[in-house]
Protein backbone atom coordinates (compact mmCIF):
# COMPACT_ATOMS: atom_id res chain seq x y z
CA UNK A 1 0.00 0.00 0.00
CA UNK A 2 2.93 2.20 0.87
CA UNK A 3 4.84 1.70 -2.45
CA UNK A 4 1.63 2.43 -4.26
CA UNK A 5 1.07 5.51 -2.53
CA UNK A 6 4.47 7.10 -2.30
CA UNK A 7 6.20 5.47 -5.32
CA UNK A 8 5.17 5.25 -9.31
CA UNK A 9 5.45 1.85 -11.12
CA UNK A 10 9.33 2.59 -12.12
CA UNK A 11 10.65 4.01 -8.73
CA UNK A 12 8.52 0.67 -7.22
CA UNK A 13 10.91 -1.38 -9.66
CA UNK A 14 13.93 0.04 -8.94
CA UNK A 15 13.11 -0.48 -5.19
CA UNK A 16 13.05 -3.84 -5.23
CA UNK A 17 16.26 -3.73 -7.64
CA UNK A 18 17.43 -1.79 -5.30
CA UNK A 19 16.96 -4.39 -2.53
CA UNK A 20 18.08 -7.58 -3.95
CA UNK A 21 21.00 -5.99 -4.45
CA UNK A 22 21.55 -4.95 -0.60
CA UNK A 23 20.69 -8.64 -0.10
CA UNK A 24 22.92 -10.02 -2.66
CA UNK A 25 25.65 -7.58 -0.89
CA UNK A 26 25.02 -8.70 2.61
CA UNK A 27 24.91 -12.53 1.47
CA UNK A 28 28.27 -11.72 -0.23
CA UNK A 29 29.46 -10.28 3.10
CA UNK A 30 27.98 -12.81 5.14
CA UNK A 31 29.71 -15.86 3.48
CA UNK A 32 33.07 -13.90 2.98
CA UNK A 33 33.17 -13.85 6.76
CA UNK A 34 31.86 -17.15 7.20
CA UNK A 35 35.12 -18.38 4.94
CA UNK A 36 37.10 -16.47 6.30
CA UNK A 37 36.83 -17.48 9.98
CA UNK A 38 36.35 -21.11 9.27
CA UNK A 39 39.99 -20.85 7.30
CA UNK A 40 41.67 -19.37 10.79
CA UNK A 41 39.41 -22.09 13.07
CA UNK A 42 40.34 -24.72 10.73
CA UNK A 43 44.19 -23.72 9.58
CA UNK A 44 46.58 -25.90 11.35
CA UNK A 45 49.05 -23.11 10.58
CA UNK A 46 48.62 -21.42 13.71
CA UNK A 47 49.46 -24.98 15.86
CA UNK A 48 52.55 -25.55 13.78
CA UNK A 49 53.65 -22.28 14.71
CA UNK A 50 53.37 -22.22 18.10
CA UNK A 51 53.93 -25.60 18.36
CA UNK A 52 57.63 -24.92 16.80
CA UNK A 53 58.16 -21.90 19.10
CA UNK A 54 57.06 -23.98 22.29
CA UNK A 55 59.43 -26.70 21.63
CA UNK A 56 62.31 -25.06 20.58
CA UNK A 57 62.27 -22.17 23.30
CA UNK A 58 62.13 -25.54 25.69
CA UNK A 59 64.78 -27.11 24.17
CA UNK A 60 66.68 -24.15 24.42
CA UNK A 61 65.59 -24.04 28.11
CA UNK A 62 66.46 -27.57 28.95
CA UNK A 63 70.39 -26.84 27.62
CA UNK A 64 70.44 -24.07 30.03
CA UNK A 65 70.24 -26.33 33.30
CA UNK A 66 73.25 -26.49 35.24
CA UNK A 67 71.66 -30.22 36.39
CA UNK A 68 70.01 -32.92 34.80
CA UNK A 69 66.55 -33.45 33.16
CA UNK A 70 63.70 -35.32 32.60
CA UNK A 71 60.66 -33.81 31.21
CA UNK A 72 57.86 -35.00 29.52
CA UNK A 73 55.97 -32.90 26.66
CA UNK A 74 52.58 -33.69 25.09
CA UNK A 75 50.32 -31.90 23.01
CA UNK A 76 46.72 -33.03 22.81
CA UNK A 77 44.89 -30.17 20.96
CA UNK A 78 41.42 -30.54 20.20
CA UNK A 79 39.36 -33.28 19.55
CA UNK A 80 36.86 -34.90 17.13
CA UNK A 81 33.84 -36.53 18.25
CA UNK A 82 32.26 -38.66 16.02
CA UNK A 83 29.18 -40.47 16.78
CA UNK A 84 27.67 -43.97 14.97
CA UNK A 85 24.97 -46.31 15.20
CA UNK A 86 25.57 -49.72 16.35
CA UNK A 87 24.18 -52.29 14.99
CA UNK A 88 22.18 -52.79 17.80
CA UNK A 89 21.29 -49.06 17.59
CA UNK A 90 23.48 -48.16 20.57
CA UNK A 91 25.74 -45.20 20.15
CA UNK A 92 29.33 -45.65 19.31
CA UNK A 93 31.37 -42.27 20.33
CA UNK A 94 34.67 -42.48 18.71
CA UNK A 95 37.39 -39.77 19.60
CA UNK A 96 40.13 -39.16 17.41
CA UNK A 97 42.76 -36.22 17.28
CA UNK A 98 42.99 -33.50 14.54
CA UNK A 99 46.21 -32.19 15.06
CA UNK A 100 49.04 -34.84 14.83
CA UNK A 101 52.58 -33.34 13.65
CA UNK A 102 55.83 -34.57 13.11
CA UNK A 103 58.84 -33.03 14.59
CA UNK A 104 62.50 -33.11 12.96
CA UNK A 105 64.95 -31.81 15.78
CA UNK A 106 67.99 -31.26 13.09
CA UNK A 107 70.34 -28.60 12.50
CA UNK A 108 69.56 -26.09 15.29
CA UNK A 109 66.56 -26.40 13.69
CA UNK A 110 63.07 -27.74 14.92
CA UNK A 111 60.87 -28.35 12.01
CA UNK A 112 57.03 -29.26 12.80
CA UNK A 113 54.68 -30.51 9.75
CA UNK A 114 52.13 -32.66 9.12
CA UNK A 115 52.34 -36.39 7.80
CA UNK A 116 53.09 -36.82 4.26
CA UNK A 117 54.38 -33.60 3.60
CA UNK A 118 58.03 -33.28 4.37
CA UNK A 119 59.28 -31.76 1.30
CA UNK A 120 56.73 -28.93 1.25
CA UNK A 121 58.31 -26.15 2.60
CA UNK A 122 55.69 -23.40 2.59
CA UNK A 123 53.53 -26.31 5.28
CA UNK A 124 56.42 -25.75 7.59
CA UNK A 125 57.06 -24.25 11.05
CA UNK A 126 60.66 -23.88 11.71
CA UNK A 127 62.44 -22.42 14.49
CA UNK A 128 65.54 -22.26 15.76
CA UNK A 129 67.40 -24.04 18.53
CA UNK A 130 70.21 -22.79 20.38
CA UNK A 131 72.36 -25.75 21.35
CA UNK A 132 75.47 -26.02 23.83
CA UNK A 133 78.93 -27.76 21.96
CA UNK A 134 80.05 -29.20 25.51
CA UNK A 135 76.51 -30.97 25.43
CA UNK A 136 75.59 -34.17 22.37
CA UNK A 137 72.17 -33.63 20.88
CA UNK A 138 71.50 -36.04 17.99
CA UNK A 139 69.06 -35.65 15.33
CA UNK A 140 65.77 -36.92 15.77
CA UNK A 141 62.10 -37.33 14.63
CA UNK A 142 59.55 -37.78 16.51
CA UNK A 143 56.20 -39.10 14.70
CA UNK A 144 53.38 -37.86 17.41
CA UNK A 145 52.61 -35.20 19.84
CA UNK A 146 54.06 -36.79 22.82
CA UNK A 147 57.90 -36.64 23.26
CA UNK A 148 60.20 -36.67 26.67
CA UNK A 149 63.62 -34.77 26.94
CA UNK A 150 66.67 -36.51 29.05
CA UNK A 151 69.56 -34.20 29.83
CA UNK A 152 72.83 -35.16 31.65
CA UNK A 153 76.00 -33.63 31.57
CA UNK A 154 77.01 -34.87 28.23
CA UNK A 155 73.59 -34.85 26.17
CA UNK A 156 70.54 -34.22 25.68
CA UNK A 157 68.26 -36.71 23.84
CA UNK A 158 64.57 -36.44 23.13
CA UNK A 159 62.63 -39.70 23.18
CA UNK A 160 58.82 -40.29 21.34
CA UNK A 161 57.23 -40.49 24.85
CA UNK A 162 54.58 -43.93 24.48
CA UNK B 1 4.75 17.49 2.67
CA UNK B 2 6.52 18.81 -0.41
CA UNK B 3 5.54 16.99 -3.31
CA UNK B 4 8.20 16.50 -5.60
CA UNK B 5 8.17 15.27 -9.67
CA UNK B 6 8.56 12.50 -10.90
CA UNK B 7 12.45 13.00 -11.87
CA UNK B 8 12.88 14.66 -8.17
CA UNK B 9 11.60 11.37 -6.39
CA UNK B 10 13.67 9.39 -8.43
CA UNK B 11 16.98 11.06 -8.22
CA UNK B 12 16.07 10.92 -4.13
CA UNK B 13 15.88 7.53 -3.99
CA UNK B 14 19.05 7.04 -5.93
CA UNK B 15 21.03 9.39 -3.26
CA UNK B 16 19.38 7.24 -0.51
CA UNK B 17 20.25 4.01 -2.41
CA UNK B 18 23.39 5.53 -2.51
CA UNK B 19 23.80 6.65 1.32
CA UNK B 20 22.28 2.91 1.99
CA UNK B 21 25.14 1.05 -0.12
CA UNK B 22 28.18 3.26 1.76
CA UNK B 23 26.38 2.84 5.04
CA UNK B 24 26.79 -1.05 4.59
CA UNK B 25 30.08 -1.16 3.09
CA UNK B 26 31.26 0.94 6.07
CA UNK B 27 29.20 -1.97 8.96
CA UNK B 28 31.00 -4.14 6.42
CA UNK B 29 35.07 -2.82 7.33
CA UNK B 30 33.90 -2.30 10.73
CA UNK B 31 33.05 -6.18 10.80
CA UNK B 32 35.98 -7.22 9.04
CA UNK B 33 38.28 -5.06 11.08
CA UNK B 34 36.70 -6.45 14.64
CA UNK B 35 37.06 -9.94 13.64
CA UNK B 36 40.61 -9.06 13.09
CA UNK B 37 41.25 -7.58 16.24
CA UNK B 38 40.01 -10.15 18.29
CA UNK B 39 41.86 -13.19 16.24
CA UNK B 40 45.07 -13.89 17.22
CA UNK B 41 47.04 -15.56 14.27
CA UNK B 42 50.71 -13.98 14.65
CA UNK B 43 52.77 -15.22 17.78
CA UNK B 44 55.53 -12.82 18.73
CA UNK B 45 58.03 -14.59 21.29
CA UNK B 46 61.11 -12.36 20.94
CA UNK B 47 60.75 -11.28 24.49
CA UNK B 48 60.80 -14.90 25.25
CA UNK B 49 63.41 -15.82 23.26
CA UNK B 50 65.33 -12.93 24.93
CA UNK B 51 65.02 -14.32 28.54
CA UNK B 52 65.68 -17.53 27.30
CA UNK B 53 69.13 -16.18 26.07
CA UNK B 54 69.45 -14.18 28.95
CA UNK B 55 69.29 -17.27 30.98
CA UNK B 56 71.34 -19.44 29.18
CA UNK B 57 74.00 -16.90 29.73
CA UNK B 58 73.32 -16.66 33.47
CA UNK B 59 72.35 -20.23 34.49
CA UNK B 60 74.48 -22.72 32.40
CA UNK B 61 77.63 -23.76 33.47
CA UNK B 62 79.23 -24.00 30.39
CA UNK B 63 79.04 -20.13 30.21
CA UNK B 64 80.30 -17.23 32.05
CA UNK B 65 79.25 -18.17 35.46
CA UNK B 66 81.89 -19.57 37.57
CA UNK B 67 82.01 -23.07 37.84
CA UNK B 68 83.02 -25.70 41.10
CA UNK B 69 84.35 -28.38 39.64
CA UNK B 70 84.87 -30.37 42.80
CA UNK B 71 81.32 -30.01 44.01
CA UNK B 72 79.76 -29.81 40.23
CA UNK B 73 78.05 -26.83 40.85
CA UNK B 74 77.61 -23.06 39.12
CA UNK B 75 77.39 -20.00 40.55
CA UNK B 76 74.91 -18.07 38.52
CA UNK B 77 75.47 -15.03 39.97
CA UNK B 78 78.66 -15.06 40.04
CA UNK B 79 81.34 -14.26 36.71
CA UNK B 80 84.08 -15.97 35.84
CA UNK B 81 86.56 -13.38 34.27
CA UNK B 82 88.50 -16.16 32.40
CA UNK B 83 85.24 -17.43 30.84
CA UNK B 84 84.74 -14.09 30.07
CA UNK B 85 85.27 -14.33 26.12
CA UNK B 86 83.67 -15.01 22.82
CA UNK B 87 84.80 -18.41 22.34
CA UNK B 88 83.09 -19.28 25.69
CA UNK B 89 80.16 -17.71 24.49
CA UNK B 90 80.08 -19.73 21.22
CA UNK B 91 81.05 -22.75 22.65
CA UNK B 92 77.41 -22.37 25.61
CA UNK B 93 75.34 -20.88 22.67
CA UNK B 94 76.30 -23.25 19.78
CA UNK B 95 74.80 -22.44 16.33
CA UNK B 96 76.08 -24.58 13.56
CA UNK B 97 75.69 -22.66 10.98
CA UNK B 98 75.18 -18.43 10.61
CA UNK B 99 72.95 -17.53 13.62
CA UNK B 100 70.55 -14.78 11.78
CA UNK B 101 68.23 -15.17 15.15
CA UNK B 102 69.63 -13.67 18.09
CA UNK B 103 72.59 -11.62 19.24
CA UNK B 104 74.27 -10.12 22.17
CA UNK B 105 76.40 -7.96 23.58
CA UNK B 106 77.78 -8.01 27.36
CA UNK B 107 79.40 -4.71 28.82
CA UNK B 108 81.02 -5.78 32.49
CA UNK B 109 82.03 -2.65 34.28
CA UNK B 110 83.05 -2.10 37.76
CA UNK B 111 81.55 -0.62 40.87
CA UNK B 112 82.43 2.90 39.68
CA UNK B 113 81.05 2.22 36.31
CA UNK B 114 84.07 1.61 34.40
CA UNK B 115 84.17 -0.94 31.97
CA UNK B 116 86.22 -3.31 32.54
CA UNK B 117 85.58 -5.65 29.46
CA UNK B 118 82.84 -6.02 26.00
CA UNK B 119 82.32 -8.88 24.60
CA UNK B 120 79.94 -10.15 21.75
CA UNK B 121 77.68 -12.85 21.19
CA UNK B 122 77.12 -12.91 17.00
CA UNK B 123 79.23 -9.89 16.49
CA UNK B 124 78.70 -9.08 12.42
CA UNK B 125 74.70 -9.58 12.97
CA UNK B 126 74.39 -7.53 16.23
CA UNK B 127 76.32 -4.55 14.23
CA UNK B 128 74.02 -5.30 11.00
CA UNK B 129 70.43 -5.11 13.60
CA UNK B 130 72.17 -2.23 15.71
CA UNK B 131 70.43 0.64 13.09
CA UNK B 132 67.18 -1.14 12.56
CA UNK B 133 66.01 -1.24 16.24
CA UNK B 134 63.80 2.03 15.32
CA UNK B 135 61.83 0.47 12.81
CA UNK B 136 59.18 -1.56 13.36
CA UNK B 137 57.53 -5.07 11.13
CA UNK B 138 59.76 -6.79 9.06
CA UNK B 139 63.12 -5.58 8.52
CA UNK B 140 63.51 -3.71 11.88
CA UNK B 141 64.85 -5.69 14.73
CA UNK B 142 63.81 -5.11 18.69
CA UNK B 143 66.42 -4.39 21.31
CA UNK B 144 66.24 -5.76 25.29
CA UNK B 145 68.27 -4.62 27.43
CA UNK B 146 69.28 -5.43 31.33
CA UNK B 147 71.38 -4.23 33.78
CA UNK B 148 72.44 -6.86 36.43
CA UNK B 149 74.19 -6.14 40.11
CA UNK B 150 77.36 -9.06 40.01
CA UNK B 151 79.66 -10.71 41.52
CA UNK B 152 82.92 -11.23 39.95
CA UNK B 153 86.00 -13.73 40.09
CA UNK B 154 88.74 -12.50 38.58
CA UNK B 155 92.04 -13.71 37.70
CA UNK B 156 93.48 -13.85 41.69
CA UNK B 157 90.50 -15.35 42.61
CA UNK B 158 89.07 -12.50 44.25
CA UNK B 159 85.81 -11.44 43.98
CA UNK B 160 84.02 -8.13 43.02
CA UNK B 161 81.34 -6.58 43.01
CA UNK B 162 80.35 -5.51 39.07
CA UNK B 163 77.74 -4.32 36.97
CA UNK B 164 76.52 -6.79 33.81
CA UNK B 165 74.58 -4.86 30.75
CA UNK B 166 73.15 -7.29 28.97
CA UNK B 167 72.24 -6.06 25.34
CA UNK B 168 70.13 -8.76 22.95
CA UNK B 169 68.89 -7.46 19.70
CA UNK B 170 66.28 -10.11 17.66
CA UNK B 171 65.21 -8.99 14.15
CA UNK B 172 61.28 -8.42 13.49
CA UNK B 173 61.22 -11.14 11.17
Amino acid sequence: MYFKKRFSKKAETSLIIYVIIVLLIVILIAVTLWVYIDNIVNNKRFEREFLARDISLLTTTVFSSPNDIVLAYSYKGPQIEQKTLNKDNSELLQVTREFNFIYDFRQNLLSVYEPGKENDETNKAIFYILEDKAILFSEKKIEQNSMKFIKDNVQLQVEQND
Amino acid sequence: MIKLNKKALYSEDAVLMILNLLLLIIVAVVLVFLINMFTVNELNVQGLEADVLKSRILYSKNCISFYDSDIDRSYPGIIDIKKFNEDTLNNCIYFKDENRNIAAKLILADSKNQEIKTIYYNEVWYENWLPLISIPGPGGSKSFSSDLNMVMKDETGAFKDVFLNLQIIIPNS
